[in-house]
This record gives C-alpha cells, sequence and structure tokens, in this order.
C-alpha cells in the first residue's frame, strides 16, 4: 500500500535536531558578536547588529519548531535556510577580501530562499515545472545582479572606504556602466516580482477553504515584509536615496520581516488539525451516528467539507461509495489525496481528502481509526447494498434473457415449422386435386389434410403461448385486448397507453394478464373479468379483477411466479382475494417514463 | 403478385394460384420488393404476408394500405400464421383488401374466392376473424337480439361476401338475404350500407369496438 505510506516521515532524531540547533545557535550568537571582535575590520551599529540578528533568529527559531512539529514538510528546513542566508553576508565585516566580497553577493541572497519559501507554502513542495524555473531562476538573478553591480564594477575603496580589503574581482570601477544596466537589472527584478506575485495570488485563488486557513496568517505577514523588501530593492538603484530613508528601510525595516516566520509557522500550525477534533468525534460516535451522517461528521472532524469516503470490498475486490456504487481513488498527485485506512493490515476505507492534509495523514489515519466501528458498519451496508443491486441486476438480466429465448422460439417456429407445414398443405391439395378418380385416395388425403390442419392450430396455439406476435409488432394494448377477445370469460380491457414500453415491461404486463385470466376462467368461477392499464409518473399500473368467489393465495405457484417476474423488474405485485368477493391482482411496473 | 419470405411457400402459392387460372406476374421476398413489382406490373392483386424482413413484425401490413393508397386499382390480400382482429379492422378500413389466415391457402376454392373479391374492389376477411369477433364472450352481448340465421348472415357479410354469394352458400334467395341484413342493422343499431366493403367495416367495427 504505497498510497498509505507516503507522506508519513518519521519525526527527526533527537540528535539531529541538536546538532542543526546547536549549529544555528553558534550561527545566531557569531552574527550577533562577531563584528564587534577584533579580527573583524568594522563593526555594525548596534542597533542594526540587534536587529538582524533578531530577524535571523527568528526565521531559525520557527524553522526549528517547524521541522521538529512537522517533519514531513520541507517548510521548516526552508525557514532555517532563510535564517542562515541571512546571517552569512555578515562575512563582509572581515577583513578576509574573498570573505568579504562573497558576503556583498550574498546580500539579498535570502529573497531568494523567502520565495521559495513562499511559494513553496504549506505543503513544502512547489506545483508545477514554472514554478520551479522561477524559483532557480531566482537563486540565480539574486546572486548575479550584486555580483554584477557591487562586485564587478564597483571598487569601495573609491568610494570612502579606504580600509575596505581589495576587490579580487573588480573589472572596473565604471559609474557609467552601473547607470547604464540599472535600468535593464530592475527591469528584471520588477518582472520576477511580477511573475512571484503572480503565482502566490494563483496559488490563493485556486486553495480551498482548508488551505486558506494555513495562508491567512503569511498573506498579513508578507505586506509589510514585501513593502520593506521592494522599498529596499528600488533604493539600491537610486543614485541619490534620502539618507533617512536608507536609515530606516535597512537599519530598522528588515525588524517587519519577523512577522514572517511567525506567520509561516502559525499558518503551518493552524492547518494542522486539531488533536482536540478526535477528541470531539469520539465523543459524537458514541452519540450514534444517523445513517448516511458518518462522511458530515469526519468533513468536520478534518475541516475539508468535500471529503469523501470510500469502502473496500474484498470480494471482488473494488472500492465501493456508501451507496454501493463504484467508487474511484484519485491517484498519487491528483486534485484531491486520498489516505487508505487499514486494520490488521487490511485496508477497510480510504478518505479522499484536501491534499492539504498530506502531511497529516497520522491524524488524518487517527481519526480513521476512531471512527473504524461506524465506517466498518458503513461499509457493511454498502457491501450489502451493492450485492443486493447486483443481484437485482442480474435477476433482470436472467428475465431479459428468458423473454429474448421466448420470442427467438416464437420466430423461429414462425419461419420454420408453421411455415413449412403450410406449404404442406399446398402440396397436399394439389396431390388432392390431381388423385380426384381414386376415392380412396381422396378420403385418406383428406384425412391427412384434417390432420394437418388441426397440428397448424395447436401449433399457432403454442406459438402464442410462447411469446405473442401482437405484442412486439403492435404493443401491450393491443396484445391485451387480443387476449382479451380470445378469453373463456367475458373480458375488457379498460384504459389505455401512449406508445410503446420497454419490451420487459411488455412482456412482463402481458404475462400477469394472461395467468390472472386464465386463473379467473378455472379456479374464479367469475362473469365477467376487467383489465384496466395506467400509466401514470413512470409506473404501468396494470390490475385485473374478477367477481368470482375470490380466496386466491399469493402463493400459490402461479401467482408465485407472477409475482417474481414483477419483481425481478423492480415492480410491485398485490393479490386481493377475499372469500367470495372477487380477486383483483395488481402488477406495478417502473417503466423510465 | 405475391411477396413472402419463404422461397418454398411463395412457390407453392404462385402454382396452387395459376393451378386455379390465375396469371402471377411477379414474386418477391420483403415490402419493399413488393411495391416496387406493383409499380412495375400493376397487378389486380397483391398477396403478402404480414411479418416479412426487416424487422419481421407488421410490414406487410403497412406495404398493404401504402399500395392501396399509391395504386388503387390493386387490390392487396394478406396473409398471416395468426389472426389478429385489430389488423383486420386496420385493413378493411379500405376497399379492395383482404386478410386471410396462412392455412387458408389450402383451400383453393376459398382463396380463388377471395383473390377474386380483393381484385374487384371487394373485401376478404377470414372466416377465423369473424368467429373470434361473433363468438368473442361479452358480459352484455348485443348478438343475442339476433336470430341464429341472421348471426349467420352477419358472419358470412363480415367476411366480405355479396347478399348473391350468401344467398348461394345459404341455398336462399337474394331477397330473403336482403331482409336479413335490413334487420341485423336495425337490431345493431347500425346505419344501413349500401356498399359491401362499408358493410363489412361497419359489422367488423361495431363486432370489434362491442
Amino acid at each position: 500500500m504505497s498510497l498509505a505510506e507516503r507522506g508519513s516521515v518519521a519525526a527527526p532524531s533527537r540528535r539531529a535536531v541538536f546538532a542543526v540547533g546547536a549549529a544555528c545557535l553558534a550561527a545566531t550568537v557569531l552574527h550577533a558578536i562577531g563584528p564587534f571582535l577584533s579580527s573583524y575590520r568594522m563593526k555594525p551599529t548596534i542597533l542594526s547588529a540587534i536587529v538582524y540578528t533578531v530577524v535571523g533568529a527568528s526565521f531559525i527559531g520557527a524553522g526549528l519548531v517547524a521541522w521538529v512539529r512537522r517533519p514531513g514538510n520541507r517548510i521548516g528546513l526552508l525557514m532555517i535556510a532563510v535564517g542562515l542566508v541571512f546571517f552569512f553576508p555578515a562575512v563582509w565585516w572581515t577583513r578576509n577580501p574573498v570573505a568579504s566580497v562573497v558576503g556583498v553577493a550574498a546580500v539579498n541572497w535570502y529573497q531568494a530562499f523567502l520565495v521559495h519559501l513562499a511559494l513553496a507554502f504549506p505543503t513544502g513542495r512547489l506545483r508545477s515545472r514554472t514554478e520551479r524555473i522561477v524559483v532557480v531562476a531566482i537563486y540565480v538573478w539574486i546572486p548575479l545582479n550584486t555580483t554584477v553591480m557591487d562586485v564587478l564594477l564597483f571598487d569601495p575603496r573609491a568610494h570612502g572606504c579606504p580600509e575596505c580589503p581589495t576587490n579580487p574581482l573588480l573589472i572596473s570601477d565604471s559609474p557609467s556602466l552601473r547607470d547604464a544596466l540599472s535600468l535593464p537589472f530592475l527591469a528584471v527584478g520588477i518582472a520576477l516580482t511580477a511573475i512571484v506575485l503572480a503565482l502566490i495570488y494563483r496559488h490563493w485563488r485556486a486553495a480551498s477553504a482548508r488551505s486558506r486557513r494555513a495562508l491567512a496568517p503569511v498573506a498579513w505577514a508578507a505586506l509589510p515584509a514585501a513593502a520593506v523588501i521592494v522599498g529596499q530593492n528600488v533604493l539600491a538603484v537610486l543614485a541619490h536615496p534620502p539618507s533617512w530613508l536608507v536609515w530606516v528601510l535597512f537599519q530598522v525595516g528588515p525588524l517587519v520581516l519577523v512577522a514572517l516566520p511567525i506567520g509561516f509557522l502559525a499558518g503551518l500550525l493552524r492547518a494542522r488539525l486539531d488533536r482536540a477534533s478526535v477528541g470531539d468525534l469520539v465523543l459524537e460516535l458514541e452519540r450514534g451516528v444517523p445513517i448516511g451522517g458518518l462522511r458530515d461528521l469526519l468533513a468536520r472532524s478534518l475541516g475539508d467539507p468535500e471529503l469523501d469516503v470510500g469502502f473496500w470490498v474484498s470480494d471482488p475486490g473494488t472500492w465501493m461509495a456508501g451507496d454501493g456504487r463504484p467508487f474511484e481513488v484519485p491517484p498519487a498527485g491528483a486534485r484531491r489525496s486520498a489516505t487508505i485506512l487499514e486494520a490488521d493490515g487490511d485496508p477497510f476505507a480510504v478518505l479522499v481528502h484536501d491534499p492539504a492534509l498530506d502531511d497529516e495523514r497520522e491524524l488524518v489515519r487517527s481519526v480513521g481509526a476512531a471512527a473504524h466501528m461506524a465506517l466498518e458498519n458503513e461499509r457493511l451496508q454498502a457491501e450489502v447494498r451493492a450485492q443486493l443491486a447486483e443481484v437485482r441486476s442480474s435477476r433482470e438480466r436472467i428475465v431479459a434473457a428468458a423473454d429474448d429465448a421466448r420470442r427467438r422460439l416464437e420466430r423461429d417456429l414462425h419461419d420454420g415449422a408453421q411455415q413449412r407445414l403450410v406449404t404442406l398443405a399446398i402440396s397436399l391439395q394439389r396431390a388432392t386435386r390431381r388423385a380426384s378418380d381414386d376415392p380412396e385416395l381422396v378420403a385418406t388425403l383428406a384425412q391427412v389434410e384434417s390432420e394437418l390442419r388441426r397440428s397448424l392450430e395447436e401449433l399457432r396455439e403454442l406459438a402464442r403461448g410462447i411469446h405473442p406476435a401482437i405484442l412486439t409488432e403492435s404493443g401491450l394494448g393491443a396484445a391485451l385486448e387480443s387476449l382479451a377477445e380470445r378469453s373463456s370469460l367475458p373480458a375488457r380491457v379498460e384504459g389505455s397507453l401512449d406508445g410503446r414500453l420497454p419490451a420487459a415491461v411488455e412482456a412482463t404486463a402481458y404475462f400477469v394478464a394472461s395467468e390472472a385470466l386464465a386463473n379467473a376462467a378455472k379456479h374464479a368461477g367469475a362473469s365477467e373479468v376487467v383489465v384496466r392499464l395506467e400509466q401514470r409518473d413512470g409506473v404501468l399500473r396494470l390490475e385485473v379483477r374478477d367477481d368470482g368467489c375470490g380466496g386466491a393465495t399469493a402463493t400459490g405457484s402461479g401467482l408465485r411466479g407472477l409475482a417474481d417476474r414483477v419483481a425481478a423488474i423492480g415492480g410491485r405485485f398485490t393479490v386481493n382475494s377475499p372469500h367470495l368477493a372477487g380477486t383483483t391482482i395488481v402488477a406495478e411496473l417502473p417503466c423510465g417514463s | 403478385m405475391i411477396a413472402d419470405d419463404s422461397v418454398l411457400f411463395r412457390e407453392g402459392l404462385a402454382r396452387v394460384l395459376e393451378d386455379a387460372g390465375f396469371e402471377v406476374v411477379g414474386r418477391g421476398a420483403d415490402a419493399a420488393e413488393l411495391i416496387e413489382l406493383v409499380e412495375a406490373e400493376r397487378p389486380d392483386v397483391a398477396i403478402a404476408d404480414v411479418r416479412m424482413p426487416p424487422t419481421h413484425t407488421d410490414e406487410g401490413l403497412q406495404a398493404a394500405l401504402a399500395i392501396r393508397r399509391d395504386y388503387p386499382e390493386t387490390g392487396v390480400l394478406v396473409l398471416s400464421q395468426y389472426v389478429e382482429t385489430q389488423h383486420a379492422v386496420d385493413l378493411v378500413g379500405e376497399a379492395g383488401t383482404g386478410y386471410l389466415l396462412k392455412d387458408r391457402v389450402a383451400d383453393l376454392d376459398a382463396l380463388a374466392d377471395a383473390v377474386r373479391r380483393v381484385g374487384s374492389g371487394g373485401s376478404a376477411v377470414d372466416p377465423a376473424v369473424v368467429a373470434q369477433l361473433v363468438g368473442r364472450r361479452r358480459a352484455v352481448d348485443p348478438l343475442e337480439r339476433l336470430s341464429p340465421r341472421e348471426r349467420e348472415v352477419l358472419a358470412l357479410m363480415a367476411e366480405g361476401r355479396s347478399n348473391q354469394a350468401i344467398a348461394e352458400e345459404l341455398f336462399l334467395t337474394e331477397k330473403t338475404i336482403e331482409t336479413h341484413v335490413g334487420n341485423i342493422f336495425t337490431k345493431l343499431d347500425l346505419l344501413p350500407e349500401p356498399e359491401v366493403h362499408r358493410r363489412v367495416l361497419a359489422v367488423i367495427a361495431h363486432l370489434k369496438a362491442s
């Protein structure tokens, strides 16, 4: 059951958490106090050191929490990466020329990780090839931008920083080239920003109610953060930015970024199932679930109104819905996710839910486990329903096949034996004419002819009993009329039908009427039989009423057979036959129109 | 002109009719072929089986009605393995039609008589149809008002016989038959019909409806 196992990732080991935590702590401490050590050539202001450390640490801290709480989800690790990359440019403060240059080049790189984080939220996975290409492009573009503008074409020593280490990658300090490049670089930056915003908007539009719960805190936190980041990028390309704006955006502004990791963490944990909802579920299950109400209850517990429940039927080994119809389990990667619930290693149900629940399969499964008995109950009901539907349709098929066989048999008789006997009668007649001078032969032939005529009559009655041709030809109304005409009891047909009915309905109604008329003639001692036809609301009602002695029972073999036939096509058959008060047989047959 | 999907029957019937002095100008296997032949040969009478390909239901009957509509000079005799009174009612609504049980082909005199009647614009209804209509059990039977002789006359009338033919059959004078016919119409509350084929329809429709 690979489907069931997908996404259930074990929590990181305690040792791994400690190792990563310790490394992160070291990075944070180094970032905070490193610049104040003597080996650094320059020191940041205390304010900015605090601000930048708090921001980075907030990502790292939130990332660690998310990693431990949601081990299957990459979001935690991505947040840790944002924090570390955010710290990294501080190596610029050192005296090492290479470190200095790398620090400058990486100064905005954390923004690429941030974009990755935003697009991968909340599942931790990018959704499409386009998104992966955009994210890779941004990972490349941001350091490329700073490398060209601030490393290859910029010498800090020529711009009021004589104590800066020499720039080993300097091509030439060219303000004119930088000015020429600033506009196209800005255009690329704006284009990428627009694409990212469009993708994020699309996520929001496509998000289910449940996913929006996760996205909302991030969206709120992202607004001020985006304002600061966009401001910083605009400022970077301005020739002479006002110094107060530089102070606000670079010294204090980054503090609003703290909202982001909090937002991401809040969204992630908010999307997480409330464990209490499992408890509520157990209580509600104890109170008893109305039939068919289990899905609604589970949908509420999982916070996914579109939740679907399918059940496993081991024979014939398929999934089916609660109403016994076939149920389709979506494949991995579809719009909806599936979690298969198992008991003793055998699947018994599947929950088809929002992919936002993918990271919480353990909880989805615990909800399923809590509802195991109720689900098993519904599963058995669904199984019985499916079996019943199968029995019904097979019974219908058997009756249809029998009708078909009768029709074929009648036609074979009509085209075969009957036709041959008539042809034989013609030949016989010609022979009789020729033999006119031999009275003995004429007498023999006359006897043969009368035998032949009787055979034809018997064969005709037999064929009619097997399947009356007029039923196929002219429909039920004409066939009943014909039946009444031939009845040995006075019989009338009342009511009429417009048009033809399905063959199975016509045949069933005909045989009911035929048997009822025969019974009335044989046993009831009736003086008249009335056959009534009525078609209303997609039901054909056939009533055969006699004024005989009554006392017929539905269990008599003839009537029993009729009841079975009627039931086979989903109809109702009733016999009302009080002693000395006539017999009324009613068949109600669904006829679809 | 004969149409029947069984070659054996078709040929047998053709031979019998030729024995009786008829000329058989065409033979077909289904309704479409029959109508084509009628169009080409314009025969006096076309004989068709009720059940023919392709649907094996009542295409013979439909073809007969079409022929009566489009080729009024051609009478049509429809043969059937079963008698259905409804078919007879459908057919005798038109003059120059007949409806016979297939077995009847073994009785050459009756067959020839029916073919001649149909060919001359009259009607021919199988005695079995009439017997079923007359013999039907009814809770209230209007035929009880008729004398046994009148019933005999009614049956022959319903078969499509003329007064003269009925008179010959019953060894009575035509005058007597006319009196019986008048009495039958009065007793059954029917308006008198001078034309023989309209008389057949009136009587059969009355019997079918009651």
